[in-house]
């Protein structure tokens, strides 16, 4: 465990957290305890690779990652919504 | 005779890489100039290609423009056939997203469509009994 020293000013300066958008948080173990603990949040998936072509029927198409069956995507994002 | 296509086979006609890709192309190019959609289905499909699909925006509305906007023709739902299709679902005691389908139905109906063109076969069935499913 890592002990934390005020300045002069009685401020205590925390090291920056690792990932941006992270944060410390503190918690309050017991009346003379306080923790911090590093919270990051959930990384956000990235976008599927790929690019809009023009496929053999003559109108355009992706061609490239399809992350997962179009119509399960479309129910899953339905029932989302939803619950939102 | 206009043919009414719901958004799931909309989207797959999107992926050539998708399980229903060469059905829905078939069932597309079969429709030719009668191929019609609700303009929910329209952002319906937008929402899919950038939200679970991940697509970047930009490839998703070339793709909306390219397909749905170029090869479906509008089906205007008024005010009047929202209220229809939502007290239709409180008759039948249905909540949640399956509106949507309803939705469609509704689509269907105000053309004349014989069937709906889905791959939410099992949907329909609750929503649109009068109607033929293919």
């Amino acid at each position: 465990m890592r002990v934390l020293h005020a300045d002069k000013s009685k401020r205590i300066v925390l090291p920056s957290p690792v990932r941006p958008f992270s944060a410390w948080v503190p918690v309050l173990v017991t009346e003379k305890e306080i923790r911090l603990i590093a919270y990051e949040p959930p990384t956000q998936p990235g976008l599927a690779k790929g690019r809009v072509v023009v496929g053999k029927d003559g109108w355009p198409v992706w061609e490239g990652e399809m992350v997962m069956d179009p119509v399960a995507a479309l129910n899953q994002d339905r029932q989302e919504d939803a619950n939102a | 005779m206009p043919e009414y296509f719901d958004s799931t086979v909309a989207v797959s006609a999107i992926f050539p890489g998708s399980a229903n890709h060469a059905d829905a192309s078939a069932r597309l190019k079969a429709a030719g100039d009668d191929a019609y959609i609700i303009n929910h289905g329209v952002a319906e499909v937008f929402r899919t290609l950038t939200g679970r699909l991940r697509l970047p925006p930009k490839a998703a509305a070339q793709l909306v423009e390219g397909v749905l906007l170029a090869r479906f023709k509008d089906v205007h739902l008024s005010r009047d056939d929202y209220e229809g299709v939502i007290k239709a679902m409180a008759d039948k005691n249905l909540s949640g997203p399956i509106i949507y389908d309803a939705l469609h139905a509704a689509g269907a109906r105000k053309i004349g469509a014989a069937s709906i063109n889905t791959y939410n076969r099992d949907h329909f069935s609750k929503v649109a009994p009068d109607l033929k499913v293919d």
